[in-house]
């Protein structure tokens, strides 16, 4: 081999290695922004892109898996983009996926992500529009912390005018802050609770026994309320108390009208409820009854106490004598 | 003899304008040369061997060493950022982009162009170009149009490889501060890439091999005063051609721009 085709193979070698890097190097560069391998178009309408450019991401998952090819103005408050991903995502892109501007980290380029549908919905095809989602924006969210700053600010000043005026007032908040005879007695008051509750809890286990009781039949509340019987007794006792109210609501008319007639008539009834002389007559006459059984009786004992008639009374009391022991 | 007329403009920016309009003039020759045949394919192959072969270990260390102290200088920064994670994207744009084409172009222009314009010279100082017409052989074609081809041809080679080199280096250094493999190195660098930080790249390294050509054959094919010209020429054809570089590099940076590609 002489030198000049030594020279011509190196020379070879060299161009062929700069080809092949560049060719690599386009290979790669052309494979990230999906040019070789199938894919197929997507769409999505967003009412703001934050920024979004043809060339940018499209993720699904979280995993790179297509382009932003074009951008398209539709009207002042709809932006049409579309994405152009891998044909191996149609298995995996549902109906209901959902489509957001986002940013690859905190200073990154913008990006859409495509958050996976629901398996009830049906797989995407060829040149489909999937929703979107409103992406929260920066300045937006700035605004609203800058906003939320502001009323901090103002409920710290607040708070430190509390704190200040409650401390040079000396108040019932300082001494509830301050005080630690409070304390203690804030301690001896929820021990107290804490006693109270136990046996407020011991309660509630009785009652529950209790109730559990009644619903087992037990005792005169639980029989009331399980007894199957007694229902039927009380409805004859109650037909039976109707009954006796009505015989006594008859009987109150009965005497009603008989005290009526009482009153009426000059009879014998009248003359002793009205009539004082005959009063006055009866209790004479009754006197007088009271004197001749006093009479009476001294005649009987002295009737017992003759010889004619002795005999008989003793043996009338030996008679009841055995009669008692016979009971006994 | 008619007196000379003289100039309005001052002597340095007159010598400019003609300098400019020899150069246009030798280009325009070099273009209506490439055009017919005689095609001196072999000398444009060994032309080709000596400026772009045997320039490659020189560009491969200066890529791989600037690769590496790139990453190296930039790191801090990044961390200080928090965003050391875009490390081999920002290397790797800026390699492929600016860094790699330029620097190979300009080590191309010390090496190459101060070597033609010194050959040249030499050849002019002792009439061989003049032998050479004489002996029926166009010196045009056979001297300038071969190593511009092979300038205008090599320079992207050799900027690829260096490209390719520098990352490497920038991997190295990525590597060493921390745990990176070279699938994620080399993933995030394309990520970042796109067909508008390689192409117009690797387009614009073919006009500054051309130019370093172009301006390395003039100054050489123009050499005056004898052994003290080759020097000049020599000399002259870097500096034009490293000051031509950049001025295409503006433009090639201004013409992408134009058409959306950064």
């Amino acid at each position: 081999m002489n030198k000049e085709t030594n020279h011509r193979i190196r020379l070879g070698i060299f161009v062929t290695t700069g080809i092949i890097f560049l060719i690599i190097a386009l290979y790669f560069i052309g494979n990230n922004r999906n040019m070789f391998g199938s894919t197929f178009k997507l769409y999505s309408t967003f009412q703001n892109v934050n920024g979004l450019q043809p060339g940018n991401n499209v993720r699904y998952s979280g995993i790179d898996v297509g382009t932003v090819e074009k951008i398209e103005i539709i009207n002042d408050t709809s932006v049409h983009v579309q994405m152009v991903v891998e044909e191996k995502l149609k298995e995996h892109i549902r109906r209901n996926s959902i489509a957001s501007i986002g940013t690859d980290g905190l200073m990154g380029n913008k990006l859409v992500n495509i958050d996976p549908g629901t398996l009830d919905a049906p797989l995407i095809k060829e040149n489909d529009e999937i929703p979107s989602m409103r992406s929260v924006n920066t300045e937006e969210m700035l605004r609203t912390l800058e906003l939320t700053n502001q009323n901090i600010a103002i409920v710290s000043a607040d708070l430190k005018d509390i704190t200040r005026s409650v401390q040079k007032s000396h108040g019932t908040l300082y001494k509830v802050l301050m005080d630690t005879t409070l304390a203690e007695g804030m301690e001896s008051t929820l021990n107290n609770i804490q006693s109270v509750s136990k046996d407020l809890s011991n309660i509630t286990g009785e009652l529950s026994s209790l109730v559990n009781s009644v619903k087992s039949g037990k005792g005169t509340v639980g029989m009331l309320l399980k007894d199957t019987v007694l229902p039927s007794n009380l409805q004859v006792t109650i037909n039976n108390v109707k009954l006796s109210s009505q015989r006594i609501a008859d009987l109150s008319v009965s005497m009603t009208d008989m005290i009526q007639k009482i009153n009426g008539s000059k009879g014998t009834v009248n003359s002793l409820l009205y009539d004082s002389a005959l009063v006055n007559n009866l209790k004479q006459s009754m006197q007088n009854i009271q004197a001749g059984t006093d009479n009476f009786n001294q005649n009987m004992e002295a009737l017992k106490n003759s010889f004619l008639f002795r005999s008989y009374f003793r043996n009338l009391e030996k008679e009841k004598e055995k009669a008692a022991k016979k009971q006994k | 003899m008619a007196e000379e007329k003289k100039s309005i403009l001052p002597k340095g920016l007159r010598d400019f304008y003609i300098e400019a309009g020899e150069t246009t003039q030798f280009a325009g020759r070099f273009f209506r040369e490439i055009l017919f045949p005689p095609y001196e394919f072999r000398e444009v192959i060994r032309q080709s061997y000596e400026i772009g072969y045997k320039s490659l270990p020189l560009v491969g260390i200066t890529a791989f060493i600037i690769g590496l102290v790139l990453t190296l200088q930039s790191r801090p920064t990044l961390v200080s950022f928090g965003a050391e994670a875009w490390l081999p994207a920002m290397v790797g744009v800026s390699i492929i982009r600016e860094i790699g084409p330029v620097i190979t172009a300009l080590i191309c222009a010390g090496k190459i162009g101060s070597s033609i314009g010194a050959e040249l010279g030499s050849m002019k100082v002792t009439e061989q170009i003049d032998a050479m017409e004489v002996s029926g052989t166009n010196p045009f074609k056979y001297i300038v149009v071969s190593r511009i081809v092979s300038t205008t041809l090599m320079i992207p080679v050799l900027v690829v490889i260096g490209d390719a080199i520098s990352l490497y280096g920038a991997f190295l250094a990525v590597k060493v501060k921390g745990a990176v493999s070279f699938t994620l190195f080399f993933h995030q660098v394309f990520e970042a890439l796109n067909f508008g930080d390689a192409l117009p790249s690797v387009i614009k390294s073919f006009f500054f091999g051309f130019a370093i050509g172009l301006i390395g054959c003039y100054k050489g094919y123009h050499s005056k005063k004898g052994t003290e010209g080759v020097g000049r020429s020599a000399n002259s054809a870097v500096v034009v051609s490293s000051l031509l570089i950049f001025i295409i590099d503006l433009m090639a940076v201004q013409i992408t721009e134009f058409f959306g590609l950064i």
